[in-house]
């Protein structure tokens, strides 16, 4: 992978393999993938259903061991969980025991910030994401676009430096996922974070994507790579928008 | 063949139409009860519902034995509360030890699995042997039928934590106490309840079998006296007695649970 | 896989340390005197011998097993076929249900052990009291998972059915039933448990042979030994029955876990 310049990435996966074994079989998930993310960049990684998408975020978040290769933040290998990176989960993975502020101010509680920092902070991303007024509600309450909005201001909470989101929208009706678009890119245009995001839906990728990478099949490894050139915000029908479209289109079916 | 009819299974219907049925049920239960207390032969078992109920209401004010029933109540409440906190306070953080620490686990679970299908009761004879004829000896049994069903529902809470839970604590930085504090206890919550309850109704049992094998007061204690003396009013009137104060405790316990769990919807 | 053998000898050790300890403080050192806790070794022997022995209650464990078997089948037995029945009425015609269910749920606070006095007035001491009272037990355990299992048939499954055109008691007998059965069983496994209890119960209190004979005999003799060798026994055949129920369950409910 080329970067521009002396730009150092700030994450970077390298050649990492991953297999799933049991006692009659082994499936190798991911084959020799490698990926170089810039600071503040928006990566989209693009793929078919099924082909260990979640296993190579868990991969880069440290939860999972990698069978080979290794992942390099900061110039330093991951090996486990690590608070300077941040996760957004499809199932959002709220603690439902929890109110929304109590699932946002998580990362500084545990980093036993005073209560008052903590709150104003908390608050500030609450804000942010557009549930003000919901502070003291309860996940169980909530609706699915929602509770994806404290997810991601739970993870913004903590001060990542990279952001990983694992088909977000996944589960979320297409009415909602659209305003959920906007609603990230809009986010992120305000507290710019590296992002390196996954998703299976071409439309979503090139709505949000600096940089769309594109997955092959199981085993998988990077196909290809397209950049996308387009102003923010972005227009779903104006015409470069439906040309990358289409370019991403046709490089992501010839991958089946 | 006749057109389905449509089935509501709910039977909401209307809240009245429940109620009337209900009480039109009683009145039956309580007229057929009444004609059968009348007949000579069987009217010596089947006492006059009437003169029940009379006889409850009065053990309020006269004494069975020693004490009032409210008396008698809180003698079993007490023993029963005591035992069922002893088995709470045992059971709970067994049930969590083991479900967190592999190795914890497998020093005490072939432990645990020798105590585990004993019932309950079978404990009664062993606990008069060890602990005499007095309180200590109903206490350990209640504790120790409380104790396996709440060491297991927790045990099992606690191994069930969604690993995406876990997955989402450590990426926000928790260490291993903040963790067990702040996700698994908590998730374990719903669980621990279940333990709860269902123990609650065995210990309920526990008190009652204990009383009537050896005490002086307590409504196990009621029945069973009233037993040696064909009294059959005062049985039944014990019998009512137990019924109500185990659906106000367990009423309670649900209450409680609703208050810790506010914040799921189906409880468990 | 090294993991695993390393947890498994940890219990081995952990079970064999608590029988060493055991053996060690009572026939060894003897710091509790053999009335109090007897060794594993004695309780061991006591129950082998008692298979044979009538001393000192006037039965072997055999009889006494049988006895406490007899009763509690029995009981049980009948407990399930009224119960079942009643509780799949209760829940599917909806006139049984408002006119039954408040007069069960009066009952069913009641634990089964208080109805011991109560029926041991009504029929003396003998046979019939104790079966009477697992019958109420068992009775009341089935009804309500019955009723319960009934009424958590799916809405889905129902319209599948009346579009099909099953009437009223086929869409009960072949739709209803089916998925309730899972339900059914397990209060069948609860009730079983619960007679089981119950009967040992039933047994300290008036009876002269069975397992809660025996060991309230015992208790009375001051032979903990005795104690402890009928528990044992009380706690096997419950084990057992348990199995022979899951068992029965596994071969009956099959295809259960599609959703």
């Amino acid at each position: 992978m080329e970067y521009t310049g002396k730009i150092k990435p700030i994450i970077q996966c390298k050649n990492i393999c991953k297999t799933f074994r049991t006692k009659e079989t082994s499936l190798d998930v991911l084959q020799d993938f490698s990926l170089d993310v810039k600071e503040n960049e928006f990566v989209v990684l693009l793929g078919p259903g099924q082909c260990g998408k979640t296993t190579l975020m868990n991969i880069i978040a440290g939860i999972e061991p990698s069978t080979s290769g290794e992942i390099i933040f900061e110039d330093v290998p991951i090996t486990r969980p690590n608070p300077s990176l941040g996760m957004v989960y499809q199932t959002t993975g709220l603690f439902p025991w929890f109110t929304v502020m109590k699932n946002v101010d998580f990362g500084p509680r545990m980093k036993r910030m005073p209560a008052k920092e903590r709150k104003e902070k908390a608050q500030y991303f609450i804000d942010l994401v557009g549930l003000t007024g919901f502070e003291n509600s309860y996940p169980i309450k909530l609706s699915g676009g929602m509770r994806q909005r404290v997810g991601i201001a739970r993870a913004y909470c903590n001060d990542p430096k990279v952001m990983l989101m694992d088909e977000p929208f996944g589960h979320l009706d297409a009415q909602t996922r659209y305003s959920m678009q906007d609603a990230i890119q809009d986010i992120w245009s305000k507290e710019k974070r590296t992002v390196i995001f996954i998703t299976n839906n071409i439309e979503e990728a090139v709505f949000l994507a600096d940089r769309i990478v594109i997955m092959t099949n199981c085993p998988s490894r990077v196909k290809t790579e397209v950049r996308i050139d387009l102003p923010r915000p972005r227009d779903y029908v104006s015409r470069q928008f439906l040309e990358y479209r289409e370019e991403v289109s046709r490089l992501f079916e010839s991958t089946k | 063949m006749s057109e389905p009819k449509k089935r509501n299974n709910n039977f909401a219907g209307s809240k009245s139409e429940v109620i009337v049925m209900a009480v039109f049920a009683f009145a039956c239960f309580f007229c057929v009860w009444y004609l059968v207390s009348l007949n000579e032969r069987i009217g010596k078992f089947f006492p006059n519902p009437i003169v029940v109920l009379e006889s409850f209401f009065q053990a309020f004010v006269t004494p069975i034995g020693q004490n009032t029933m409210l008396e008698h109540i809180f003698y079993s409440l007490r023993r029963v509360t005591t035992g069922f906190l002893l088995g709470a306070f045992i059971g709970i953080p067994l049930g969590l030890v083991m479900a967190c620490s592999k190795t914890l686990r497998a020093l005490l679970m072939p432990l645990f699995s020798i105590v585990r299908p004993i019932p309950g009761l079978a404990w009664i004879p062993l606990a008069i042997l060890w602990f005499g004829l007095g309180e200590s000896s109903k206490y350990f049994l209640i504790c120790m039928t409380a104790l396996v069903g709440i060491t297991v529902q927790t045990y099992h809470g606690a191994l069930n934590v969604d690993p995406l839970h876990i997955g989402a604590a450590r990426m926000l930085g928790a260490n291993n106490f903040q963790l067990f504090t702040n996700v698994i206890i908590r998730s374990a919550i719903p669980y621990i309840f279940a333990g709860l309850q269902g123990s609650f109704a065995g210990a309920w049992c526990a008190v009652i079998a204990a009383e009537m094998i050896r005490s002086d007061e307590g409504v196990g204690w009621i029945i069973f006296n009233g037993m040696n003396y064909a009294n059959t009013t005062q049985v039944i009137a014990g019998m009512l007695a137990i019924g109500i104060v185990g659906l106000i405790t367990s009423a309670l316990l649900r209450a409680l649970e609703r208050s810790f769990c506010k914040w799921n919807i189906q409880g468990k | 896989m090294k993991k695993r053998l390393r947890y498994f000898l940890l219990s081995v050790l952990s079970l064999g340390i608590f029988l060493f300890v055991w053996y060690l403080i009572t026939d060894i050192l003897g710091i509790f005197p053999e009335r109090a806790l007897p060794s594993p070794t004695k309780i061991l022997t006591t129950l082998m011998k008692k298979f044979t022995q009538r001393a000192p209650d006037g039965g072997t464990m055999l009889e006494h097993i049988w006895a406490s078997l007899k009763l509690a089948m029995y009981g049980f037995a009948l407990g399930a076929v009224i119960g079942i029945p009643v509780g799949i009425v209760m829940a599917w015609y909806r006139k049984a249900d408002l006119f039954i269910t408040p007069l069960f749920n009066f009952i069913r606070p009641i634990p089964p052990i208080a109805w011991i006095p109560l029926m041991l007035i009504f029929f003396g001491i003998g046979q019939t009291a104790k079966a009477a009272v697992i019958f109420v037990s068992t009775v009341t355990q089935c009804i309500l998972n019955s009723y319960l299992g009934i009424k958590q048939t799916k809405d889905v499954h129902r319209w599948v059915a009346t579009t099909f055109g099953a009437s009223n008691t086929q869409i009960l007998f072949k739709v209803a039933i089916p998925s309730a059965l899972p339900m059914i069983f397990t209060g069948l496994s609860l009730s079983m448990n619960l007679a089981w209890m119950t009967l040992v119960a039933a047994e300290m209190l008036a009876a002269d042979k069975g397992l809660g004979y025996l060991i309230q005999y015992a208790r009375m003799m001051a032979r903990v030994d005795l104690v402890i060798a009928g528990m044992i026994m009380i706690t096997i055949i419950g084990a057992i029955l348990n199995a022979v129920l899951t068992k029965i369950e596994h071969s009956v409910v099959k295809g259960r876990h599609m959703e």
